[in-house]
């Protein structure tokens, strides 16, 4: 059985329609990227998996419990990483789970802070840490890298790829970075906008993933692309794709 | 080390001229106040000296009346600030918490705030003499509105991203409420308090001008009736005292409840 069934999906909202028969198949343990441009549903279409937005028809099957992170921490301010954290939790088995998700996220040193004393990379592991606690079976990533700096996205980025690859709960993870696709990504599919379609549903070659700079770039191509952006030549500045080339770090442990 | 050293040196420099700015306007007054009463250039009945004012302070206070007053009128701001809190938090809940209460109830409210609230005196003394009850009730009055808005605002104001959360965590009803909104909404609702209790001071003053036999206001009355400065200024300065203790006490519970709070909400 799969981890995620999504069968003709349809949302449209007063006279614009958002996506329309949308259907995906996620298989336990793997990670799937969707890119698009802003506005074109993407986070809309995992509001709908998350139950947060109910859509106009169709069906959303997940196997077993959800997490989510969001673009913002959505931290409880009053709450310390450690309380926000066990506020996941329901029972003795996962309030046990609690010291050691927050070591797996790196934040062991900080449980007792305040979100107003966190870095943003912080608040975001934190928030991480949180949506780990229940061990879900699906994980749903909204562009959980966007407001970081460069740095911070890069440390978060490995712990990510790191936590996702043993955790293997079936992710879909929305973004709109190119390079964060491929390193984090087992499939990325790139959406058209109203109503969002399937364009490409690409297989991301794990030689690309490791880092390797011509399947890498071959990728990036592909992806700009499918997104209809004119200038396909990697961007020297990226911070993402440096993360897979690394991928022995501090985080492994 | 050097720093520390320096700076040590900074603030002992920018101590005096602190102090000064902090402390010279009201000395200066003081003074003026001793010397103009001193030199007999104002009548007693029209501006006590400070030692008269001071001699009145410790004769009401060995007598007892001081006390007995200031507990007369603290009990009818607490009371009627009590009366304020309690109902404004019930109907606040249920107006910020439910779009029927809402329309049902806040309309309502928001035209009866409009009205001066002094405008309701003599309707008090009608229905309720000038008793205690009538004192309290304005008071009360006084109090609830801000209490009320600002109770309504901060849960209209609380971040749905946070409620979002918690329902994806399946949490709902009264643990959502427990957990969520009263603790987002706690730092306005604080900020409510504390104006609905200087506003509860200042009505005080007006139930107790009303016709008092105990309390701050009968005071204020009674050293006007009798051509006594040195009362009225006594009142006016415990008016001052228990204001501001007032005040200094919510602000304590505001750091201690709502220290998490990234901006430090002044009102």
């Amino acid at each position: 059985m799969k981890a995620i069934a999504i069968d003709g999906l349809s949302k449209a909202y007063s006279d614009k329609l958002v996506f329309e028969d949308f259907s995906l198949r996620v298989e336990r343990g793997e990670v799937v990227a969707i890119l698009g441009p802003s506005g074109c549903g993407k986070s809309t279409l995992l509001r709908c998996i998350a139950g947060l937005e109910r859509p106009d028809s169709g069906t959303v099957h997940i196997a077993g419990e959800i997490g989510m992170i969001f673009q913002e921490p959505r931290l409880f301010p009053w709450k310390t990483v450690r309380d926000n954290v066990a506020f996941a939790a329901r029972n003795r088995a996962e309030r046990a789970r609690v010291d050691e998700t927050i070591e797996l996220v790196g934040l062991a040193s900080a449980q007792d802070r305040l979100p107003k004393h966190l870095s943003g990379g912080m608040a975001q592991r934190a928030a991480l840490a949180r949506s780990l606690v229940r061990r879900p079976d699906v994980l749903l990533l909204d562009e959980p890298l966007a407001a970081l700096d460069a740095l911070r996205r890069l440390e978060l980025g490995r712990a990510l790829a790191d936590i996702l690859a043993a955790a293997r709960t079936a992710s879909i993870l929305v973004t709109h970075d190119v390079d964060e696709a491929i390193a984090l990504a087992d499939r990325a599919i790139v959406l058209d906008a109203h109503p969002a379609r399937v364009r490409l549903d690409l297989r991301v070659d794990p030689a690309a993933r490791a880092g390797e700079p011509i399947a890498h770039d071959a990728q990036r191509t592909t992806l700009l692309r499918a997104l209809g952006v004119e200038r396909a030549r990697p961007n020297p500045n990226s911070t993402t794709r440096s993360l897979a080339a690394d991928n022995s770090d501090e985080f492994a442990s | 080390m050097r720093r520390s050293l320096r700076s040590s040196i900074r603030r002992r420099r920018v101590l005096p001229s602190l102090m000064l700015s902090r402390f010279g306007v009201p000395v200066a007054l003081v003074v003026a106040w001793f010397v103009t009463t001193a030199a007999g250039i104002v009548k007693p009945y029209q501006f006590a000296s400070p030692s008269a004012v001071l001699a009145e302070l410790t004769d009401l206070a060995s007598r007892g009346e001081l006390w007995a007053n200031v507990l007369a009128s603290i009990e009818r701001v607490g009371i009627g600030f009590g009366l304020a809190l309690v109902l404004a938090v019930v109907i606040g809940a249920a107006v910020g918490s439910s779009r029927t209460a809402e329309r049902a109830i806040d309309p309502t409210l928001q035209a009866l705030r409009a009205v001066p609230s002094l405008a309701w005196v003599p309707l008090l003394l009608l229905w309720l003499g000038i008793g205690e009850t009538a004192k309290v009730t304005l008071v009360a009055i006084g109090a609830f509105f801000p209490i009320y808005v600002a109770l309504v605002t901060g849960i209209h104001g609380v971040d749905r991203k946070l409620i979002e959360v918690a329902r994806l965590l399946g949490v709902r009803g009264v643990r959502l409420a427990a957990s969520v909104l009263v603790p987002a909404t706690l730092p306005t609702l604080l900020v409510g308090m504390r104006i609905g209790l200087t506003q509860a001071w200042l009505f005080l003053v007006a139930a107790e001008l009303l016709g008092a036999t105990k309390g701050l206001g009968f005071l204020l009355t009674d050293g006007q009736q009798t051509a006594r400065t040195d009362e009225i200024f006594v009142a006016i300065l415990l008016f001052a005292v228990c204001g501001k203790l007032s005040e200094v006490g919510l602000r304590a519970i505001e750091r201690r409840a709502v220290g998490w709070a990234d901006t430090v909400v002044t009102a």
